[in-house]
């Protein structure tokens, strides 16, 4: 039933050969050969070239894109400041792989088929631009970019590529070319019996939770409640669901958090739907608004005031914006990120660490999603320098930072994870290994699996992967008078 | 030669402003009115007006670029640009010319300073020509179009240069100043149908890429119905 089908990016890439491309350029490697293809579902069966056009056109009429991609067709002008920002362009130096040159192949095609010149040219000309080998080119390249958003602070003209890159992501996942591991798990979260990515059922859940607390029992000595459909509560909470399986620190280091501070009576856990996870972010804006609606909808029937995500980027992202985007500002349910509620309580003085506990070197990565537009920069930081007596700071850093390299969803792509690590995970790692750290936080689901994988093909053996509560969870001093002021 | 002359400083003069302001009213009507429309459709109509504001006027004013990767190109930029949009307009020549035409005239620049500023213009589409030229990830971006501006705009630079220094000009007056005239006819024709157009939309494109991230409520559904997909699964 699935096909597995690969997009080829070989041969829609000698193809352009002809055009600009310098003469002594030295010979690059097929990107085939970095191991970017990805596997698709299935392929549409018509003509795809007439069928991108349909899907495009559609898009253009009903969305908020048009004026974007127009102003932006006209604009643009091929500076190439953005190259020297883009980390996957600082580690192939394939110009291919330049932010301004992705985002000229959708506009590309919006010039020469939906613009008033366009059509003369094609009149006159009588060719058509689009083919089917451009469109391939388009969807590897697409899925090449990591969605980091970094390029957008280099673009004198003001051109967000890694929107481009998302509008472009969702005109090709109309026509069904996204990776087959993003499909599978939003159609199991958005149709699927459990209604979660990670196909998580709630009685699975509900023995996880259980297991967690018994744990904490175990290791702190305290019942620690995860409250389940608990109704008129501050925060309904949201991680990524698949924190629920394998980020077991992280969870246990919120809800000690929550206990600590004696303010347990403030979150819920809702069994009628608890993923934060939003693939939608990365391919789709129809998939984006059914996932953000559930989230809302989860909030309302637990009488819940907040939306709170957990250690997720894209999830804490895409609720934050997309939240009001589909609700509409007014009323919108507001949003918060755990690390939010955590320094609150910090600086509330209602938490108390352990500064003795953490005494390795400790430096933190700062997932894009939330570090681009400068939300959630500080905050963690001041979190770990409480605590953390040997705390270092990568280079760059916060609004400027260097992605996993798994970012747009690519991590869960596991059939490119060669291209991941070894391309757009370079120069993190680079980064890591020059600040001697041994642990890393990470506090998104997606930077821990890339940093992970990243770490074990450059051979940082010393260094660990954690989420900001994982380590929480070791240094929180538990004074027995919790809830007490 | 002379009448090529007359008629450039003429009617073509005419021209080239009226199809330059027909050009920029029609790109900021379609730019206001795309961007109601955008706001209209929004679910979140909020705008964070002065974080555009500043990201905007960060990039008139490129001092934070000064710490980037590329400094040389910043520098050549900023110059060029101040140049660029300094010169034309208080240049004394221009404005004589204006004053002459439309009875209108406003002060003009000290002819030392039209000359540095001219020359450092110059240096700078130097710099930027070079850019292109050696840089590989510019290289390949560029098409014929992205060249054949900047000679345009180092065309209109030197010839007006050695019009006001005909002594240091290898070629006949006359010649000089038809070719200063008619490049940069030809530039103010250019900006609104060529990548120049930055200089018409500048203002507007953050606020561009604002909008572009809030979504349509519906939208999705809309698209789908229209590809005849409405009910399909994921």
């Amino acid at each position: 039933m699935a096909e597995k089908t690969a997009v080829n990016p070989g041969a829609a890439r000698s193809q352009e050969a002809g055009a600009p491309r310098p003469p002594e350029a030295p010979k690059l490697l097929p990107h085939k050969l970095l191991g970017t293809s990805y596997f698709l579902e299935r392929l549409y069966p018509g003509d795809r070239v007439k069928r991108f056009l349909e899907i495009f056109g559609a898009v253009l009429k009903y969305t908020n894109y048009g004026h974007l991609v127009d102003t932006y067709a006209r604009v643009g002008a091929k500076c190439a400041n953005c190259a020297c920002a883009c980390q996957i362009y600082l580690a192939t130096k394939d110009p291919r792989d330049v932010p301004c040159y992705r985002t000229n192949l959708l506009l590309e095609i919006y010039r020469r088929h939906f613009t008033f010149r366009g059509m003369v040219q094609s009149k006159v000309t009588g060719a058509v631009y689009l083919t089917q080998e451009k469109i391939s080119e388009l969807a590897e390249s697409v899925y090449h970019c990591t969605g980091c958003r970094r390029c957008s602070f280099e673009c004198p003209m003001g051109i967000d590529h890694g929107l481009v890159t998302h509008l472009s992501r969702y005109i090709l996942s109309e026509m069904d070319i996204t990776p087959k591991a993003l499909v599978v798990a939003t159609r199991e979260q958005l149709e699927g019996k459990t209604g979660n990515t990670s196909a998580i059922p709630v009685a699975a859940l509900l023995d996880t939770l259980d297991f967690l607390a018994d744990d904490i029992k175990d290791e702190k000595g305290v019942r620690v409640e995860f409250p389940v459909d608990k109704e008129g509560r501050e925060f309904v909470f949201f991680p990524a669901v698949s924190d629920y399986l394998l980020e077991a620190e992280t969870l246990k280091g919120i809800a000690l958090t929550f206990h600590a501070a004696g303010e347990a009576d403030r979150w819920t856990i809702g069994t009628g739907y608890y993923d934060g996870i939003n693939y939608g972010l990365f391919y789709s804006d129809w998939c984006a608004e059914r996932i953000v609606n559930k989230e809302i909808d989860e909030t309302h029937r637990l009488n819940g005031r907040k939306i709170l995500i957990g250690e997720c980027g894209h999830a804490s992202r895409s609720a934050k914006v997309f939240v009001p985007s589909f609700a509409g500002a007014k009323g919108a349910v507001p949003v918060v990120n755990i690390m939010e509620v955590t320094i609150d309580m910090l600086r509330r003085g209602k938490l108390k660490l352990d500064p003795n506990v953490i005494t390795e070197r400790v430096t933190y990565h700062d997932p894009c999603n939330i570090a681009r537009t400068g939300w959630i920069v500080d905050q963690p930081r001041e979190i770990l320098r409480a605590f953390c007596k040997n705390y270092v700071d990568m280079e760059p850093k916060g609004e400027k930072n260097y992605c996993c390299g798994g970012g747009g969803g690519t991590v869960s792509v596991d059939e490119i994870r060669r291209y991941r690590t070894g391309v757009t995970g370079k120069l993190k790692a680079e980064q890591i290994r020059r600040t001697g750290a041994t642990y890393v936080v990470a506090p998104c689901a997606n930077c821990k699996k890339q940093l992970r994988e990243v770490c074990e093909d450059h051979g940082l053996e010393g260094v660990q992967v954690v989420g900001l509560h994982d380590l929480l969870y070791k240094a929180i001093v538990l004074g027995g008078g919790e809830g007490k002021p | 030669m002379n009448s090529w002359v007359a008629w450039a400083r003429g009617p073509f003069l005419y021209l080239a402003f009226s199809v330059l302001a027909v050009g920029a009213l029609r790109q900021w009507a379609l730019a206001i009115g795309e961007l109601a429309r955008a706001h209209r459709m929004a679910g979140d109509q909020k705008v964070p007006w002065r974080w555009m504001f500043k990201k905007s006027l960060g990039w008139i004013v490129p001092v934070n670029a000064l710490r980037g990767t590329r400094i040389p190109f910043t520098i050549a930029s900023a110059v060029f640009h101040a140049g660029m949009l300094v010169v034309p307009v208080f240049l004394a020549g221009h404005v004589a010319l204006i004053e002459k035409g439309i009875g209108i005239g406003w002060p003009t620049l000290p002819a030392g300073a039209a000359d540095a500023l001219t020359l450092a213009a110059l240096a700078g589409l130097g710099v930027l020509l070079l850019y292109r030229l050696v840089e590989r990830a510019a290289r390949f971006l560029s098409g014929p179009q992205d060249y054949l501006l900047l000679v345009l705009c180092i065309t209109a630079f030197l010839t007006g240069y050695l019009v006001a220094h005909p002594d240091r000009s290898p070629l006949p007056f006359t010649l000089m100043y038809l070719a200063h005239l008619l490049s940069a006819e030809l530039i103010l024709v250019l900006i609104p149908f060529s990548k120049l157009a930055h200089a018409l939309l500048f203002a507007s494109t953050r606020i561009v890429w604002e909008l572009g991230w809030h979504f349509v409520p519906g939208g999705g559904d809309k698209v789908r119905a229209a590809l005849g997909k409405a009910g399909e699964p994921v």
